[in-house]
């Protein structure tokens, strides 16, 4: 059997990187240990957030499932940020997490071009820096031009539960062993990462009239452009708080907790910390915020949001029983820590792919990231990538100013890791520009380019983008019946004023598409500081865009420092502006190394 | 590389009142087209030789700006490899500045710190040695012409923007964190009053910008008006002063009606100095603009130089003059010592005192040197930073201020109509860009700009 491109791995990146592939016409193999947690939730039953929301979006733009995936499966739907500005919006929600499962397994087993097989990849085979076959578990050898590996928590990941530790991928699942010595085995660096989740609890345990109701958007806002109306049982979630008592059960046994022990080396996310961590780093606050997430309608599990934590289970039991309307709760999953193998990411190219093997690539929280929008925006980009290496076209890299997904690959190859990464929205330079609403827009053609996205949804897309720009310029061009020359377009600059006073002036314009009227409003009450952003983004344009050769021997360049020698062969940089950004590269070193590739 | 024309000033401001304004890309020979006239008109901008120089005037529309000479350098044989030429003014520093202010309002960008040689380096004409080497000579000229420690200076400003700094810095994080935590609570309890901290950093930049204004006495000088009624030698006086033929000197009494500018040094202070139009009872509009003139001259300049004919006596005019020389830092100046002395002392002390007068002849030289020293000493006494200034600014570090300010300004103005949060944040991050600008800091990592950031302006 021979494929074009393997995909190891069936979570949120393997299931885009697989999808992404065969719809480019490429015959691909998704392989994964246990078919029945395809897309699986292993944290937080949720899509979104900030920063996130906007990756979802852009996935959604480039034709990745995920948008497509949590409009049909959510339970609560949030737009975060709505009162900060259009250019910060985030969308978010909650996902049934078994239908969501359920959903993205039957779109890979709908997908032509796509086989599917349970198993492990077990042995990388590659001749002359070129990957050829694989081996699974079962000793059945494969033949593939490429090989995408997602394999999430899983590689060498050792579960903590208090003075507990047993290997695990997640809760309840094998973890990849062999595997990760392999990919140690061809030479690529790895370390060590952290993350936790909290326990998950009963819903009839809970004393819902002693907590806060949280209620969805009533009309909320689709994560796909494919999506024209988001149509789903919505589910409440809920809000309570830790006390002093809860901290004070877990700062008394602070020294059976792994975290503080030694038990755990490796190094976790500071924006997602464990309670024992947030009770120890800012002891000032006598409570923090818990949130009660269900995991689904049909299921009484329900997430503690906000109460990450590896602390022994006696302790979380007791400490759980402290806060307000969860007195008498029982636990159903404790919560616990998992330490997992990386890849340093500077190891791999902006296409995601290996510097070193040809046609390996890397995506997912193996490459340091953590969250599922993360990983399946490097899934859907590394599937891309693969399928244009094997039709020997240009790899596809979006660029910081072009979307979230861009800045995200952008940050993982040239800063240095020392905490599983997150997208936020201030790490994105143009923010105004790259917003949650003008996603399709923006990114579309290209999903569109590689076959990717349905005609029909191309053409409606185009067609809207013509009215936005049709509309916003005949607003420039009418005036308000009134003595001073005000344009419609000024008169909706005003802050107070939105679309519907336009709709007002000129009836028929109220039949609009309301994303049309939507973005002719962000377009014009933003125009001036997205002008500004632009013309930013021009400057940039300059010896940043200056290309470095492939796998360069740096040791060469006399004039270089010794550390930038080893840094830039290490790091083997794609572009000046990547160079740059590696620590210890000082100016003189880019200086002289653009001396020398000008000698060149 | 960045491909849009930039200019400034390549020469240390500071005792020299000669310098040389350089622009450089593929707009350079459009805006020398707009702005510079040849005296000899045959002359046609595409029959220039490259490397030739011409002499002409800078005009503004039908205004001239200054009297100069500019040289041209196609590229790629110039310091940048690009387009070049260089304008040699003599005007002095007002003449430069508003020679350079011209060319930013025709498109041009005025140049980041070592952007010059930045390019000289990006299109191949210098290695980084060379480079080096630029910046250590424009180091010690311009240590030597300012006999001020650059290094002392820039540390004290730079600890003042960096004050400045942390606080716009701790402003946006607390934006940028009510934006990227939404959900979290411990948002709530970031309640930035976000009108009093842009209140405070626009209050700490505007006291950098007024003290490095201050400081500013040693590279932009002051403003002297010499009036007087026509004829008195106001012209023979600024000549010897200047010791140019700058301006017209004539018999005819009303012939200087445009204000002319030049300066000069007083132990190392630039003295702008106006000539302006002779003053005598207004006979026709003409005239009548030029005593308007001369009167809002004497208001506008820091010193003002009043001179009297000793071979006359004194008539209605000088006496309405010498009113308006009150609550003014002045002189009196009887000029003419070399006719028979005919003037009235008696009256002039009716107005001011001795100390206040001197005695000359413009046209021998006579008191020359006894002027010089009393307008130092009316410098020094009307201000009080001059022995030791703190720091001072250049040009490009009052225009990103300036920036600032304005840019706070406006952010004032949306925080008060209710902006979002997310064009707030993106202001003030705006402003924090600009500083690390002057200070070589970059937020978005642009680390190759650093090395160029040592380098003075112009070069």
């Amino acid at each position: 059997m021979e494929y074009d491109v393997i995909v190891a791995g069936g979570g949120h990146a393997g299931i885009e990187a697989c999808l992404s592939s065969s719809r480019m016409g490429m015959k691909t193999l998704l392989i994964t240990g246990n078919l029945d947690t395809i897309c699986y939730m292993s944290c937080n039953p949720s899509i979104g957030g900030t920063g996130k929301g906007q990756l979802v979006k852009e996935i959604d733009a480039l034709g990745g499932q995920m948008g497509i995936a949590i409009d049909t499966t959510g339970i609560h739907f949030k737009m975060l940020n709505t009162g900060k500005g259009k250019a910060v919006w985030s969308p978010r929600a909650q996902a049934d997490k078994k239908l969501y499962s359920r959903y993205m397994k039957s779109v890979v087993e709908s997908q032509s071009n796509l086989d599917i097989l349970q198993g492990w990849v077990e042995k990388i085979i590659v001749e002359n820096n070129k990957i050829k076959r694989i081996k699974t578990d079962l000793d059945i050898e494969l033949k593939t031009k490429s090989l995408i590996l997602c394999p999430g928590t899983f590689l060498n990941g050792i579960i903590h539960i208090g003075g507990k530790k047993f290997p695990a991928g997640r809760l309840g699942e094998f973890p990849s062993i062999k595997l990760a010595e392999e990919i140690k085995r061809l030479g690529v660096q790895t370390g060590r990462l952290k993350t936790g989740t909290p326990p998950r609890i009963n819903k009839n345990s809970i004393d819902f009239s002693r907590i806060q109701i949280q209620k969805s958007d009533e009309k909320p806002t689709p994560f796909s452009f494919k999506t024209e109306k988001i149509q789903r049982p919505i589910i409440d979630c809920y809000i309570t708080w830790t006390n002093k008592e809860t901290h004070r059960i877990i700062q008394d046994n602070l020294f059976r907790a792994p975290l503080y022990t030694g038990q755990i080396k490796s190094v976790g996310p500071r924006y997602c910390p464990s309670i024992e961590v947030k009770i120890t780093r800012f002891a000032d606050k006598d409570s923090h915020q818990i949130f009660l997430e269900p995991e689904g309608p049909d299921t009484d599990e329900v997430y503690v949001n906000g109460f990450a934590t590896s602390i022994p289970v006696d302790v979380q039991e007791k400490a759980i029983r402290t806060i307000q309307g969860l007195e008498k709760v029982k636990i159903m999953k404790y919560g616990y820590a998992i330490e997992y193998d990386f890849i340093y990411p500077w190891q791999i190219k902006p296409s995601l792919e290996y510097k070193q093997i040809e046609g390996l690539f890397f995506a997912g929280q193996i490459n340091g990231t953590s969250g599922y929008e993360e990983a399946a925006s490097q899934g859907l980009i590394a599937g891309i990538n693969a399928s244009l290496k094997i039709k020997e076209q240009q790899p596809f890299i979006l660029s910081r100013s072009q979307a979230y997904i861009g800045v995200l690959i952008d940050d993982l190859i040239t800063k240095e890791l020392t905490e599983p990464y997150r997208i936020f929205t201030s790490r994105v330079e143009y923010r105004l520009i790259l917003r949650q609403d003008n996603a399709a827009f923006r990114l579309m053609e290209f999903g569109r380019k590689f076959g990717l996205i349905d005609e029909k949804i191309y053409i409606k897309m185009e067609q809207q983008k013509q009215a936005i720009k049709e509309i916003s310029q005949q607003i420039k061009n009418k005036y308000l019946p009134v003595e001073e020359k005000i344009s419609y377009a000024d008169y909706l600059k005003r802050p107070d004023k939105k679309f519907i006073d336009i709709e007002k002036l000129q009836p028929d314009y109220s039949s609009l598409p309301e994303r049309v009227k939507e973005e002719i409003e962000i377009e014009i009450k933003y125009e001036g500081y997205i002008k500004r952003e632009l013309s930013m983004i021009e400057k940039s344009k300059t010896v940043e865009d200056i290309k470095l050769p492939d796998n360069f021997n740096y040791s060469q360049i006399k004039t270089l420092s010794t550390e930038a020698k080893e840094k830039l062969q290490k790091y083997q940089p794609v572009s000046v502006s990547q160079a740059k950004k590696i620590e210890g590269i000082s100016p003189s070193d880019i200086t002289a190394l653009l001396i020398y590739l000008k000698v060149l | 590389m960045e491909n849009d024309t930039i200019c400034a000033v390549s020469t240390p401001l500071g005792i020299s009142g000669i310098g040389i304004i350089r622009i450089s890309g593929p707009d350079t020979y459009r805006i020398i087209q707009e702005i510079f006239q040849p005296k000899n008109k045959k002359v046609s901008l595409n029959k220039w030789k490259s490397h030739t120089v011409k002499y002409g005037y800078i005009i503004d529309g039908n205004k001239i700006l200054d009297e100069v000479l500019v040289t041209i350098m196609k590229h790629p044989k110039s310091y940048t490899r690009e387009d070049m030429a260089e304008i040699g003014c003599h005007g002095g520093l007002a003449a430069m500045k508003s020679i350079l202010s011209l060319c930013l309002s025709r498109g041009i960008r005025l140049a980041s710190p070592g952007e010059f040689t930045k390019r000289a380096f990006f299109n191949g004409r210098i290695d980084i040695t060379q480079a080096e080497s630029v910046m250590n000579i424009i180091l010690a000229q311009t240590e030597k012409s300012l006999e001020i420690s650059i290094k002392q200076l820039s540390g004290a400003l730079s600890e003042k923007i960096q004050n400045l700094r942390t606080k716009i810095f701790n402003l946006l994080v607390e934006l940028e964190t009510m934006i990227d935590f939404a959900e979290e609570h411990a948002i709530k309890e970031i309640q930035p009053d976000i009108k009093e901290s842009i209140n405070i950093i626009y209050k700490n930049a505007e006291s950098i910008l007024k003290s490095g204004q201050s400081g500013k006495i040693f590279t932009e000088g002051i403003k002297a008006a010499i009036v007087g009624k026509p004829n008195v030698g106001k012209s023979s006086l600024l000549n010897l002063l200047t010791q140019e033929e700058k301006a017209l000197v004539s018999e005819i009494p009303g012939t200087t009606r445009d204000a002319i500018e030049s300066v000069i040094s007083i132990k190392g202070i630039p003295l702008k100095i106006i000539d302006t139009a002779g003053i005598r009872n207004p006979e026709g509009i003409i005239e009548k603009m030029g005593v308007e003139k001369a009167k809002s001259w004497m208001e506008k300049a820091e010193i003002v130089l009043l001179i009297l004919d000793g071979s006359q006596s004194i008539d209605a005019l000088d006496i309405e003059l010498m009113k308006n020389l009150k609550n003014r830092q002045y002189l009196v100046v009887i000029n003419k010592t070399d006719l028979p002395f005919k003037i009235d002392t008696k009256e002039i002390e009716r107005f001011t005192n001795e100390e206040k007068t001197i005695k000359i002849s413009a046209r021998t030289g006579y008191g020359i040197n006894t002027l010089y020293e009393k307008i130092y000493q009316l410098i020094e006494k009307g201000s009080g930073t001059l022995k030791d200034p703190e720091f001072f600014l250049n040009i490009r570090q009052e225009t990103i201020l300036k920036n600032i300010l304005s840019n706070l300004i406006e952010t004032q103005k949306l925080v008060n109509e209710n902006f979002s949060l997310d064009i707030i944040s993106e202001q003030i991050k705006f402003c924090l860009l600009d500083i690390d600008i002057i200070t070589g800091k970059n937020l978005s990592d642009e680390i190759i700009d650093s090395i160029f950031e040592k380098f003075c302006i112009g070069k």
